[in-house]
């Protein structure tokens, strides 16, 4: 009775495993190391992927690519990834390049292989971070460097750009950022939301909304452009500028202690010029099919 | 008296311990007895624990094989319905490319908006081409076909867009003939 059992624990046993054969998928992972200092660049080309990018107090830059939801038995499509990724990454003076593009190419049987890519990243605190992605969101942690980078049908999410030179594109997408001292910020089909600005910035949108939620004293130099989306500032208290708002086919409301010395009022457009606070900064806002609402309260 | 309680007594205790004699044959029906049980008790439980065992392996493996189809089918699923999205797709192609096309003819004149919406939407479908040309070479089919989406929405946006534009141009350009 005993070794029966036995027989009949061994036969579900392979049963089970030959099913697990059939549907278990695998995740394959590189992780690659460079030496880097603060002043290392690291250059993405991305696409079809998650990228999540840390700064911290290291002195290399690590990338570790991940690609999940392939096959167990699909071994081809591993060691091609696995190939792919061992090229993805190279050194060269102070830039490190990470091109995770097409890893979808690598597996030739793609409806059986609905591969996931995340690339997560680690550089030092002040490096900085150029390049494009697409049909990937980016993920930014504060950080010290600047960080100039263009993404098509994707986000970028950041959680603090203390540079003054970033410069960031989002197409088709939108742009997310915590915090910042300043740079140029464009979006076109997206939207840009940014919870305070702390430096000189210029936020260019055309067919999405703008919102800041915090401009500080220290953005001396703030210069807004919408075009067929809204504009919504709320200046600190402390905060002054001179002020010029334009807005064609929308409307304009200033909601604090603004004075306005010149106004004009047309069929389809709104100007007011005038100043808020001490007047020492310069904020120019203009939206075309829009309406601009700024809070200083 | 007593030397009849003690016959009683003695008689007794002779019939207690007095050998019984089996009837005859009686080793011969122990022995057949015996045969009957051993031939039939193990062989009933042999067969038993078989067939329970058998029914519970086919059961289990019939499980699995309708767990492991299951999971096959619902890939060949995705495969199809990625198949399906992409003739979704184009036939949403057609619906808003009609869509579109009836409304342009309401655009009349051209000024800066008008050539910068109907530029934004050609750019947009220039866009959608390249996401076909993408979708086809097989670059996640989830993300692409959403994206194709999101682009249609927003050319009809631009359009809406437009349209609101022209009623206002349309709106000042009375306006003024009544003033004049």
């Amino acid at each position: 009775m005993k070794k029966f059992l036995s027989v009949i624990c061994c036969i579900c046993v392979l049963n089970v495993m030959q099913a697990k054969k059939d549907v278990d998928e695998i995740i394959v992972e590189v992780t690659k190391s460079y030496a880097a200092t603060d002043q290392s660049v690291l250059d993405l080309d991305v696409s079809f992927a998650q990228v999540s990018v840390t700064a911290a107090a290291v002195n290399e830059i690590k990338v570790v690519m991940t690609a999940s939801n392939i096959k167990a038995d699909n071994s081809r499509c591993k060691s091609a990834v696995v190939e792919h990724f061992n090229k993805a990454t190279n050194a060269s003076g102070n830039t490190v390049s990470v091109n995770v593009d097409g890893v979808f190419d690598q597996c030739k049987e793609r409806n059986s292989c609905n591969i996931s890519v995340w690339v997560e990243i680690t550089i030092p605190l002040k490096a900085s971070i150029t390049g494009d992605a697409s049909f990937t969101n980016v993920n930014l942690g504060a950080m010290q460097g600047a960080a100039k980078l263009h993404v098509d049908y994707g986000n970028i999410d950041s959680k603090g750009l203390w540079a003054y030179d970033n410069d960031l594109k989002v197409e088709f997408g939108n742009l997310k950022i915590s915090g910042t001292n300043g740079g140029n910020f464009e979006a076109e089909y997206g939207n840009v939301e940014i919870g305070q600005i702390q430096g000189s910035a210029i936020v260019d949108v055309e067919f999405g909304n703008v919102e800041v939620k915090h401009v500080m004293t220290q953005c001396t130099h703030l210069n807004v452009k919408v075009a067929y989306g809204n504009v919504d500032l709320n200046l600190d208290p402390s905060a002054g500028y001179a002020f010029e708002v334009k807005s064609a086919y929308g409307n304009i409301d200033l909601d604090g202690d603004f004075k306005v010395n010149f106004s004009e009022k047309d069929y389809t457009e709104v100007f007011k010029k005038g100043t808020v606070g001490n007047g020492s900064g310069k904020l120019y806002v203009k939206a075309e099919f829009g309406n601009i609402d700024i809070d200083r309260k | 008296m007593k030397g009849k309680l003690e016959h009683i007594i003695d008689e007794a205790h002779r019939l207690e311990h007095m050998p019984i004699e089996p009837l005859p044959g009686h080793e011969e029906r122990f022995e057949m007895r015996l045969i009957q049980k051993l031939e039939h008790q193990p062989k009933s439980r042999f067969l038993s624990a078989w067939w329970i065992g058998g029914a519970a392996a086919a059961i289990i493996g019939i499980i699995i094989m309708i767990a492991t189809r299951e999971v096959r089918q619902a890939d060949e699923l995705m495969a199809l319905n990625k198949v399906e999205a992409i003739d979704e797709v184009v036939a949403m192609d057609s619906v808003y490319r009609a869509r579109v096309g009836t409304r342009l003819p309401e655009i009349e004149g051209n000024d800066r908006y008008t050539t910068r919406i109907l530029t934004e939407v050609s750019r947009l479908e220039a866009e959608y081409k390249k996401m076909e040309g993408s979708l086809s070479a097989g670059a996640d089919p989830e993300r692409i076909t959403n994206e194709m989406v999101k682009n249609y929405q927003f050319r009809i946006r631009l359009i809406e867009q437009l349209r609101q534009y022209l009623l206002i141009k349309e709106q000042i350009k009375k306006d003024n003939e009544k003033i004049s």
